[in-house]
């Protein structure tokens, strides 16, 4: 099975640019595209001596690989300048974040609110759901961290997120049992993300 | 098959005149195809002038000795892997192992390579035998390898 990481272990882990074998950059913050409810890039730091915000962004498609150690592009070629650039123009967005959305069931219930955002990795790597906290319509689970997977087609807006009510039986309370229940939930659902 | 860390400080001899013309310091390794093999070795003790030996012009790679075929074939770096690894960034042994799902998979313990054309067979990294041809790329941070987990790497 593929490593699943949450979104906050991705800030801090390395860029590293597979043509030269260097990290050039360190992951600052994960930019989240409210409309779609998934990554669209991260901000970046310099490293070392001149650590520090860089004036360039990554861009989630152009990410080839992403595990607990680094995350990977072809080269530096595909850092982009920030001015002027939508994972840039995002940032500066700060309540485009999907982190405090709250996520509602097709079926009307409030099943909690996102506090982060699971990524299967793997080249390329894929948002595979959400790390809510319950609400009390999740009944014992009410108050706790839980996982929930993501359908392979969402609707969101800027007030919820909006997941078919089956997806309440496919919570799982950590990560380790949280890849069967995405597979089992969207083979359900007959159909995978592309 | 041979060892990198035994070729390591191994002496360089040359054929015609019979004489010791340094140490091996460090080997270049061309990853540019799919075909990863050395193309160079960096020799110390020979002077800036005599810095490295292509592994065209080695004729033998033994236990006691490699050996080359005359200093007039020697020469100062001039290829931009032969720069690097004289700055320090392309050392294969001891480096981070890192695959390109980004999961770290140990250090570069050891690699085995052919002693007559010297194709890389193996990068060792803790018990750990990586076919050489899935090595991409070797650099200041790490030494890149072709994840060999089908399906994404192990979490």
């Amino acid at each position: 099975m593929s490593l699943l990481l949450r979104a906050s272990e991705i800030m801090k882990l390395p860029v590293v640019a597979i043509d030269c074998a260097d990290a050039v950059a360190d992951v600052k913050d994960v930019v989240f595209g409210a409309q779609e409810g998934e990554i669209f890039g991260f901000t970046l730091n310099n490293r070392g001596f001149f650590a520090g915000p860089m004036k360039r962004v990554l861009h989630w498609d152009d990410v080839t690989g992403l595990g607990r150690d680094a995350l990977m592009v072809e080269s530096t070629d595909v850092l982009r300048p920030l001015k002027n650039d939508e994972v840039g123009d995002l940032a500066a967005q700060k309540d485009r974040s999907v982190i405090g959305s709250d996520v509602l069931s097709d079926g009307g219930s409030r099943l909690g609110s996102v506090t982060d955002v699971i990524v299967m990795c793997g080249a390329p790597p894929e948002v595979v759901g959400y790390e809510i906290e319950a609400s009390e319509a999740m009944g014992p689970r009410s108050g706790k961290k839980v996982l929930i997977p993501l359908p392979d087609t969402l609707s969101v807006s800027g007030q919820a997120l909006m997941v078919p009510a089956a997806a309440e039986a496919f919570v799982a309370d950590d990560l380790a049992g949280f890849g069967a229940s995405v597979e089992e939930f969207r083979s359900q659902l007959g159909g995978t993300r592309p | 098959m041979s060892s990198l860390r035994n070729l390591i400080g191994r002496k360089v001899m040359d054929r015609g005149r019979a004489e010791q013309i340094g140490k091996v310091s460090g080997v270049v390794v061309d990853t540019s195809s799919g075909d990863v093999r050395i193309a160079s070795l960096r020799l110390s003790g020979a002077g800036d002038e005599h810095e490295f030996a292509d592994w065209d012009h080695v004729t033998g790679s033994g236990e006691d000795a490699v050996v080359v075929d005359g200093v007039d074939n020697l020469h100062p770096p001039r290829t931009t892997l032969e720069e690097r690894l004289k700055s320090g960034d392309t050392e294969l042994l001891g480096k981070r192992l890192l695959s390109d799902h980004g999961n770290e998979m140990g250090k570069v313990d050891d690699v085995d390579f052919d002693g007559t054309s010297g194709r890389i067979e193996h990068l060792v990294a803790r018990n750990d035998r990586i076919e050489g041809s899935r090595l991409r790329s070797v650099g200041p941070y790490a030494a890149i390898v072709t994840c060999p987990h089908e399906g994404g790497c192990p979490g």
